[in-house]
């Protein structure tokens, strides 16, 4: 599973850690986003599964090739 | 009478070939619609009326002269507020960037500058080109024509409310998840996102290098077909463009569409969120193209949320990436909606976003791989889950609660355009997507053009 970097209860404390002001942010809000974020993510990893390495690395020639 | 501030660039331009209106003419007319009309809708952030009028008279004196720079010398344009404009103002929305004065163009602006193009003036765009509707951003947003409690779409809503009311006939926007498309639909006109590549976005405000699009929005398809014939072309200071460019699409615009395959994707069709109305608009729209000589066929794609969440991921990512300074020094000053969505991106993780790019690659490839196993020309697909949604009812990040019907071209590079498609019970404008292969622009907005000609009663000019 892709995890976010946070959990529920210390997303003051990551928001720092990223250098925001939390106070700024609806902490509500920015952990139900986050945990939505962390159950959506999960679909990440069917898809990415079959991908070799190189397949994370954007170019624009081989994309549209 | 359609007023001749209600016509098409394409009958515009016919008229100024025929000497029937100067351009000086027509750009007071539109300058007296951006004036009526701008203080209810807020379209327009800054009008460039004087140096509009200079650039409508230097038009006037190429066509007495017999030196039509282009089919759109002489034709006004606006620019969403994320295009770089040297010596006049812009913002991307944001009160941060409320004095910003470019030092140079933005490439799609020397283009049209080049062709002939008469600037009108900078058009709202949402802050930082994800924010909106917010109610405490430095600036109004613009109002949908429709009902002005409905969202107008975001981020090109100025480019979408100024073309739906007649106040200038051909805009840029740009589209990281839908910022062409979802204006567009909402307010009842035409925009393409064009293949990854082939438009620069060089002087275009970012939101996600890799998923940004620069292109066209206009009342009409074939309008369309005109701006991007002039805007598209490989740029050596854009590090996105690709030297593979396409043969100019309105010259050779058909009204039939015998010979296409057209794939009706089910699964999107059918995909959480989407209304019965949409769906049914979208039927109504192949029905029509079967009249038309194509053939349709029913796919089924990978699930739409596939898209969606890679989509969301790396917009985010690469959008915090962008923003992550100016969010540490100034976070207080970013409007609320905006700011809850930049921070989402501090969250994400390098795993993720990888991931993200890896799924990305897995959906572009088979996206294309069915394609060809169905012997598909375009696809076919809503542009909307439903109605706009009323303005009180969007939440910092009411995007994770559905899946983006806009997201799969993003990610996948393809060109995709929204057509108008009549209107919802709730008379609001409704609308589906044409996308085709890479590079296939010209067939997608063949196809878009099409069905525009056939069902004239879906234009609508909110006066």
């Amino acid at each position: 599973m892709v995890r976010t970097k946070l959990g529920d209860d210390n997303w003051h404390a990551t928001a720092r850690l990223a250098g925001l002001d939390g106070n700024a942010l609806d902490g509500e809000k920015i952990v139900k986003a986050i945990d939505r974020l962390g159950i959506l993510t999960q679909r990440l990893d069917d898809c990415a599964a079959e991908q070799s390495e190189q397949a994370s690395i954007f170019d624009a020639d081989r994309f549209i090739k | 009478m359609t007023e001749v501030t209600n016509l098409s660039v394409h009958d515009m331009s016919a008229m100024l070939s025929r000497r029937e209106i100067s351009s000086v003419d027509l750009t007071t007319q539109l300058i007296a619609a951006v004036e009526a009309k701008n203080p209810r809708f807020q379209a327009f952030l800054t009008p460039t009326f004087e140096l509009a009028l200079e650039q409508a008279a230097a038009a006037d004196k190429r066509i007495a002269a017999g030196q039509r720079a282009s089919p759109i010398d002489g034709i006004a344009v606006a620019l969403k507020d994320a295009y770089d404009t040297k010596g006049i103002r812009t913002t991307v929305g944001s009160g941060l960037f409320k004095n910003r004065i470019p030092m140079q163009d933005a490439a799609i602006w020397e283009k049209l500058r080049d062709a002939g193009a008469v600037l009108l003036g900078k058009l709202e765009c949402t802050e930082f080109c994800l924010g909106g509707p917010s109610f405490d951003a430095a600036f109004p947003f613009a109002l949908n024509p429709h009902d002005p409690q409905r969202y107008s779409g975001g981020s090109s809503s100025g480019a979408g409310a100024a073309l739906a009311t007649g106040m200038c006939p051909a805009a840029m926007g740009s589209d990281t998840g839908g910022s062409i498309r979802i204006p567009a639909a909402f307010c009842g006109v035409a925009g393409i996102k064009p293949t990854y590549g082939l438009v620069s976005m060089r002087g275009l405000f970012p939101l996600s290098g890799s998923l940004d699009h620069a292109g066209p929005m206009a009342r009409t398809s074939r309008d369309c077909a005109m701006l991007l014939d002039v805007i598209a072309g490989y740029d050596p200071d854009d590090a996105t463009s690709s030297h593979r460019q396409i043969d100019a699409v309105a010259p050779s615009l058909k009204e039939d569409c015998y010979g296409m395959v057209i794939g009706y994707v089910t699964n999107f069709a059918t995909a959480e969120g989407v209304s019965a109305e949409s769906r049914q608009a979208c039927e109504r729209a192949l029905d029509v193209y079967r009249s038309l000589g194509a053939e349709i066929r029913p796919v089924t794609m990978p699930d739409l949320w596939d898209y969606t969440i890679a989509n969301t991921t790396i917009m985010t990512a690469e959008g915090f990436a962008l923003h992550s300074d100016r969010m540490r020094q100034h976070m207080s000053e970013i409007s609320y909606l905006t700011r809850h969505r930049i921070a989402l991106g501090a969250f994400i993780s390098g795993e993720a976003y990888i991931k993200a790019q890896k799924a990305r690659r897995k959906l572009t490839e088979d996206t294309r791989r069915i394609m060809d196993a169905n012997g598909l020309d375009l696809l076919c697909y809503p542009a909307m889950l439903g109605d706009p949604p009323k303005l009180d009812d969007v939440t910092p990040y009411y995007y994770l609660d559905l899946p983006l019907i806009t997201a799969p071209a993003n990610l996948t590079g393809m060109p995709a355009s929204s057509v108008r498609a009549g209107f919802s019970e709730a008379n609001m404008p409704m609308a589906f997507q044409l996308s085709g292969r890479h590079f296939d622009d010209g067939k997608v907005l063949q196809v878009a053009h099409a069905y525009e000609i056939a069902t004239p009663d879906f234009a609508k000019i909110v006066e």
